[in-house]
């Protein structure tokens, strides 16, 4: 068995590289062992066809071209951001600030003894700047703190190597999907990626753009049109005025490039690259790899001979791992017949210290008696609600009684009063006579909710009316002063009057009043009433 | 060409699904194939070679009925479907395979169609019909919205007219004690030569 000619492994060790007796040619098993499969199986998938479209359609495949080593290349993020980083620097203009800025005074100190501070001040005089503080950054018109200079190391040099590293990494990043995804284009509609067509034979904009959309490129060409806005900041003013999102870069050949510039330049998103002078700053702006990259065939064809004849002397960076793809090597037979076999019942995080306070369990290890605890509260906490419930309930059914009671009354009332054929002109108020004829006869619903919350507030009133009037009436008799106090009283109210007037009616009219137990303070008000009247009889 | 986990690794620091917020511990995914929303390696989409998306489209349909849910499976694969229709010697090495399904039916078929799929990605199947479930209780919220709900809240607020209280911002501004200038205080003194 082939296990025996080298020691045990993880998963993590085997796939980097054959380290020590693994790399004399006796220890190695036979060439053909399986071994090799899992280097050489992601090999031979590493290089498929990439199609090339025609202009028509996304089913027009007019032929395939193999897919250049340069997508094989480590995606090295690290070297993309630090490269990006400083290749972002060399297009930077030197700013600085007027070296004479807040300095072209003569000013000088005071020193001590004069009550002011020690800070450089304007000489002269008649002027209100004489006396003011000068020169420090500190000051109000005073020069600033290190003023800024031109001379300042605005621009970065990077190692060649290090540089084509980094475009070869994000080359190779164009050609993971998911990447592009992830760097945040709409990709989902395009057939494939890379996307490669035979050439550009549009010549209009509006030609290539219908191409794009055929291929699926609406949505990244709409994200990109519709995310123009002013610039938020001072950039505005300084000939930078709109922002875009990025979109496609079409990267081109010499042959195209006319075409391609004609036809593609003006679209909002796209940027152009030819091939032979590919730029970072396109490939990953930002320093986010993954841009969406359009090909032409010239172009990509052209990758092979740019990365090993045009950048003379380079060779691309070797991967860290030939195999990245964890899974299939922890999957894979080779490894699983290495490993022991699974402790059986094996159980992690046994001592694991647990918080009493949220784990019922580690609770309960600690006081037994808790779990009971918390059904008793339970169990409290439901009576408590149901008898608030009940409580509620039979509120609620009094207060329904006592106002049915009040109802009944005042209707026993109004029945027995003489004149009035229309119950509605019971008030005497104007206010309430106004809001009825403004009204009009379609919110005849609204109406009746006005008048019976009316009601109801001036039955509350009423009542502490009714409460005072009663006492008064059981001093006074029956007598047109009192009908004149009522009336004054009635002013801006809401009320009944005929409480108070017909006091003799309620005499005649059959309601018994006094059985009922209302639990508000009406109650008490009412049953004033009631006993005032009562009395009366 | 570049494994799921080095496509993690690279996404892990920051993509444009991630959504990061300080409230909140965890970092959430906006992820179309992520069935959880949050994100870390088990649940993302782009980062695995089959992956499931189901998400929920409001589409308003009659006046009387409302607003009907109309469930969307995304379907990532290794290879696409179409590959086999696609003509010798020209075989498509197509990376982004997504297809997607809509569902007409609602809730039940797409349960269906996701219970179909378990061994697609059986290790997130609990999580795809969680996912379905929450989406379905949010499209029913959706569809009992109706207008005549504003007239009852109307009534409601008529029938108990409650007290707000004023609360006057009162504020203290010592800075308004000062002045804009200061006084010397002392005696000038002229400068002696």
């Amino acid at each position: 068995f082939f296990f025996f000619f080298f020691k045990q492994k993880t998963a993590y060790e085997i796939a980097q590289r054959l380290v020590g007796s693994e790399m004399c040619i006796r220890d190695r098993v036979s060439t053909q062992s399986t071994w090799d499969s899992i280097f050489t199986q992601e090999e031979m998938t590493t290089r498929p066809l990439v199609s090339v479209f025609g202009q028509e359609g996304v089913d027009t495949i007019t032929g395939q071209v193999k897919m250049p080593k340069v997508f094989q290349a480590p995606i090295r993020l690290d070297i993309v951001q630090f490269v990006h980083d400083n290749i972002a620097r060399n297009k930077r203009q030197p700013h600085g600030v007027y070296e004479k800025a807040g300095m072209q005074h003569s000013a000088e100190s005071w020193h001590t003894g004069r009550a002011v501070a020690r800070v450089p001040r304007v000489g002269g005089s008649g002027t209100r700047r004489s006396s003011q503080a000068a020169f420090g950054n500190m000051c109000r018109k005073g020069r600033m703190f290190a003023p800024l200079k031109i001379w300042r190391r605005w621009h970065r040099k990077v190692n060649v190597t290090q540089k084509r590293h980094a475009l070869a990494a994000a080359v190779a990043a164009t050609a993971v999907p998911a990447l592009v995804m992830a760097r945040g284009h709409r990709i989902m509609d395009v057939p494939e990626i890379p996307l490669v067509f035979d050439k550009i034979s549009a010549e209009k904009t509006k030609d290539f753009i219908g191409l794009l959309k055929k291929f699926g490129a609406k949505s990244e060409l709409d994200r990109c049109h519709e995310s123009k806005k002013i610039r938020a900041t001072k950039g505005k003013m300084r000939n930078r005025r709109y922002v875009l999102r990025k979109g496609p870069l079409l990267i081109h050949g010499d042959s195209d490039q006319k075409k391609a510039l004609t036809a593609a330049r003006n679209i909002p998103g796209l940027d152009l690259m030819n091939v032979h002078r590919m730029n970072l700053l396109n490939l990953a702006p930002g320093g986010h790899i993954g841009r969406f990259v359009i090909w032409t065939k010239e172009a990509f064809a052209a990758l092979d001979k740019v990365f090993t004849v045009e950048k003379t002397g380079y060779t691309y960076a070797s991967p860290v791992m030939t195999n990245a793809d964890l899974g299939s090597i922890i999957n894979s037979d080779q490894v699983q017949k290495i490993l022991r076999p699974a402790k059986p019942n094996h159980k992690t995080h046994v001592n694991q210290k647990k918080n009493p306070l949220k784990n019922k369990a580690a609770m309960k290890k600690l006081n037994p008696f808790a779990p009971e605890i918390v059904k008793m509260e339970k169990a409290a906490e439901e009576e408590r609600k149901k008898a608030r419930a009940t409580a509620a309930k039979t509120h609620r059914g009094l207060k329904k009684a006592g106002k049915k009671w009040m109802k009944a009354v005042l209707a026993g009332l109004v029945e027995s009063m003489v004149p009035p054929p229309k119950a509605k002109e019971i008030y005497d108020d104007e206010e309430v006579k106004s809001v009825h004829e403004e009204m009009s006869e379609q919110e005849e619903e609204e109406k009746k909710e006005e008048k019976e919350e009316g009601k109801d507030e001036g039955k509350k009133e009423a009542k502490k009316e009714a409460k005072k009037e009663a006492t008064k009436e059981a001093k006074k008799e029956e007598k047109k002063a009192g009908k004149e106090e009522t009336k004054k009283e009635k002013k801006g109210k809401k009320q009944f009057p005929f409480i108070a007037q017909s006091h003799s009616y309620i005499t005649n009219t059959a309601v018994s009043y006094t059985h009922l137990t209302l639990p508000t303070s009406d109650l008490v008000q009412i049953s004033v009433v009631a006993v005032s009247l009562k009395k009366k009889k | 060409m570049a494994s799921n986990a080095l496509i993690w690794e690279l996404t892990k620091g920051y993509s444009t699904f991630m959504v990061k917020k300080k409230e909140c511990g965890t970092t959430f995914s906006t992820d179309p194939f992520n069935l959880t929303n949050k994100y870390n390696a088990k649940s993302t989409g782009i980062a695995h070679e089959r992956a499931l998306g189901v998400s929920v489209d409001m589409k308003v349909g009659n006046k009387k009925k409302g607003q009907k849910p109309v469930f969307k499976i995304l379907i990532k694969r290794k290879k696409h479907i179409l590959a086999k229709k696609a003509k010798a010697p020209f075989k498509r090495n197509l990376n982004t395979f997504t297809t997607v399904l809509p569902l007409k039916k609602g809730v039940t078929q797409a349960a269906k169609v996701i219970g179909k799929m378990k061994m697609f990605r059986p290790d997130l199947h609990h999580d795809a019909l969680r996912r379905i479930a929450a989406l379905h209780s949010v499209s029913l919220r959706k569809t009992a919205i109706k207008k005549p709900e504003k007239k009852v809240e109307e009534k409601k607020a008529k029938q108990n007219p409650q007290i707000t209280s004023c609360t006057c911002l009162l504020y203290t501004s010592d800075a308004a004690d000062e002045r804009s200038s200061v006084d010397l205080g002392g005696r000038r003194i002229i400068k002696k030569k």
